[in-house]
């Protein structure tokens, strides 16, 4: 099952099987009923039509003027409806002239109670029997009790209902298959995008195409753009490392040469060397440094701030013990930025060691949530008395990089911006450095 | 001092190795990490540098199976990642503190003292007793302010002795930790150091700097004085 149609038509399927047959059931089991009601309510119309044509002659017996009988069938031999009178000792009082050779056993039951069911005959098909037991009452109170029978044959009736049946289950059936169809291609033509997508998608693979059409259906088009801008940065990634990588063997090819020339010397000059290995470790510092801001930042995922600033000054309280530095951390657990961990950490680095380098004893990083700001207060001396915006920016061009003049801070700086979020150095109320990091 | 060398780049091992030879250590070194480990659980090590990308065992790991196993020396990591993560993971996996490649020799051998320092409870390079001073960078031994001229052995013994100031040094244990597994070791010669070591520093038999406890070894008696300052330590870094 795994294609999105087959699980679609196979779900469908079941659940139109189910309704049809459903459906099928309660509509048949409604019209036998009412069938079945309105055979008792005839059927009881010719008992009551039998009765009325009852009378009493002189000897004090039951007569039935045939004239009187309520349907002419009565009169018709083996025309499939048939009627008598029996006494409650079981003898036959009187007989329709339509009986034939076979009539149900009556059976004797109270006064005024009806009998209404369904007999197999013998030879022929279904019979209906409609009996009434009652008893005709003289003047003097004295009382002759019988029983009234009308059976019918039930033959064309029980055509119709089977005819309807199939026709029922046949037109539900047909248009469950119909509706299958119909959906199957409404299916179809709906997922049509995704194919297209998927060929697009091997296009890309076989480099026959750079990206996807945007002319998709509106649920698609998040991810088809989406799609789009990962290869986006996926190919500016590709180029700016070759870049970065062509870049760097360019700066190191020029030291390295000076190297090998003063190795084939008998006499090399050990300052020489010394200071091309130096160039060498600026020249990969700096590049390692520019690949890791240039990466293009997608679809970060939200990560929470409290563990990896916890971790990042267990490890520098252990760094810095002989100093006596010390953390307090009180943060909102609920902290979440969308950074990547490697990028948080360093940023957390590089601004936490600074404190710890700059003499801090007690470093104190708190939050203001609601404005997703980090606070790093410290008690060391303090940033210079320079402009602040100053700070931020030694360090950043490459001939300005010496060690400890604020360019850790600098590439945090950097690497805030990256993420949309900014880095803001000011003086601590209580006399040290303080740095904000906002967050997007 | 007994180093623990585990270094895969086999010309950088050998940089080391000739490294710490030099500022008079004793040294296992191996370049896998599994033989590291063994090292390590087996030998009277008093600090161990490890690089991280090893075969075998990788460093972190095998900087974990040390500490879960009670191994307490420090451990100075060298790494080839610099980024604050994996730093953060070097040091929580165990280790004391860490060096990005390249680095400077002098550098590396300023950190390892500084550990060495910070496990006998020194935060300076400093190690000042009473009457007595040994300042590790410059590896000079003072006593009321005179220089002592120590040849580098004696000095190795008498530092030694200073990092694990107050305790008892059996000689089988400063053996140990003073020479090469393959090196002929005779507790004669190391009495002979002992003595002379005594003379120099205590010429008018005034100051007893080292004590003999019979049977049981040597240990330097001198009151510690702790100066509370660790600018110097800070610099160093």
């Amino acid at each position: 099952m795994k294609s999105i149609t087959s699980r679609l038509v196979a779900g469908t399927s079941l659940v139109l099987t189910v309704f049809v047959v459903l459906i099928a059931i309660s509509v048949s089991w409604s019209v036998h009923q009412r069938a079945q009601t309105a055979r008792f309510d005839r059927l009881q119309g010719l008992v009551y039509g039998i009765l009325g044509a009852t009378d009493i002659d002189e000897h004090s017996r039951l007569r039935v003027n045939t004239q009187a009988l309520p349907d002419p069938r009565l009169n018709q031999a083996t025309s499939g409806l048939y009627a008598e009178l029996v006494d409650h000792s079981g003898q036959r009082l009187w007989q329709s002239a339509s009986t034939a050779s076979w009539l149900p056993e009556s059976s004797r039951r109270p006064i005024g109670d009806w009998l209404f069911d369904t007999l197999e005959h013998p030879e022929k098909s279904t019979l209906h029997r409609l009996q009434l037991s009652t008893a005709w009452e003289f003047d003097d109170g004295r009382e002759i009790p019988f029983t009234v029978q009308v059976v019918d044959d039930a033959d064309s009736l029980d055509r119709q209902l089977k005819r309807f049946d199939q026709t029922l289950w046949a037109t539900l059936l047909a248009s469950a298959v119909g509706l299958l169809a119909l959906q199957f291609l409404v299916l179809r033509k709906s997922l049509e995008p995704l194919h297209v997508i998927g060929d697009e998608v091997a296009g890309i693979e076989r480099g026959e195409r750079d990206k996807l059409s945007e002319d998709v259906p509106q649920e698609l088009s998040a991810l088809t753009s989406g799609l789009n801008a990962l290869l986006r940065s996926e190919r500016e990634r590709h180029a700016q490392h070759r870049h970065l990588l062509d870049d760097l063997a360019h700066s190191l090819k020029t030291p390295l040469s000076v190297l090998q020339n003063l190795a084939e010397q008998d006499q090399a000059d050990r300052s020489i060397m010394l200071e091309q290995t130096r160039l060498m470790k600026s020249s990969i510092e700096r590049h390692v440094q520019r690949a890791n801001l240039r990466s293009p930042r997608y679809l970060a995922p939200a990560i929470n701030l409290r563990l990896p600033v916890e971790r990042m000054a267990a490890s520098l309280e252990k760094l810095h013990e002989h100093a006596g530095v010390t953390f307090q951390l009180s943060l909102d657990p609920e902290f979440m930025v969308r950074m990547d961990e490697a990028d948080l950490f360093e940023v957390l680095g590089n601004v936490l060691e600074n404190a710890c380098k700059y003499g801090a004893r007690r470093i104190t990083v708190s939050d203001r949530i609601e404005q997703r700001c980090l606070i790093i207060d410290d008690d060391g001396p303090g940033f210079p008395d320079v402009r602040l915006e100053q700070l931020m920016q030694r360090g950043v061009r490459a001939d300005s990089q010496t060690a400890g003049s604020g360019m850790g801070l600098a590439a945090a700086q950097q690497l805030m911006a990256a993420y949309g979020g900014r880095l803001e150095p000011a003086h601590a109320p209580e006399g040290g450095a303080r740095v904000r990091l906002w967050f997007p | 001092m007994r180093a623990l060398i585990v270094e895969d780049e086999a010309v950088l091992r050998q940089q080391l190795v000739a490294l710490f030879r030099d500022h008079g250590f004793a040294i296992d070194e191996t370049g896998d990490g599994e033989e590291g480990l063994y090292l390590a659980m087996h030998m009277p090590i008093d600090i161990a540098i490890v690089d991280l990308g090893l075969p075998g065992r990788d460093g972190l790991s095998l900087i974990q199976s040390l500490r879960k196993q009670d191994r307490h020396f420090p451990v100075l990591v060298l790494t080839a990642r610099d980024r604050w993560q994996d730093k953060v993971d070097g040091l929580e996996a165990g280790a004391d503190d860490y060096l990005t490649k390249p680095f400077h020799l002098e550098e590396l051998m300023a950190r390892t003292r500084a550990l060495l320092r910070r496990t006998g409870g020194w935060s300076d390079s400093v190690m000042q007793f009473e009457r007595m001073s040994i300042d590790t960078r410059a590896q000079q031994v003072r006593v009321d302010d005179q220089v002592i001229d120590l040849t580098a052995f004696e000095y190795r013994v008498l530092a030694y002795l200073a990092t694990q100031a107050g305790s008892v040094i059996s000689k089988a244990t400063l053996l140990d930790h003073l020479y090469d597994e393959d090196t002929d070791r005779d507790p004669n010669v190391l009495e002979v150091f002992i003595r002379r070591l005594r003379q120099k520093l205590d010429s008018d038999k005034s100051l007893n700097p080292i004590e003999t406890l019979r049977g049981r070894g040597y240990r330097l008696a001198l009151p510690r004085i702790q100066n509370g300052s660790s600018q110097v330590d800070a610099a160093e870094r």
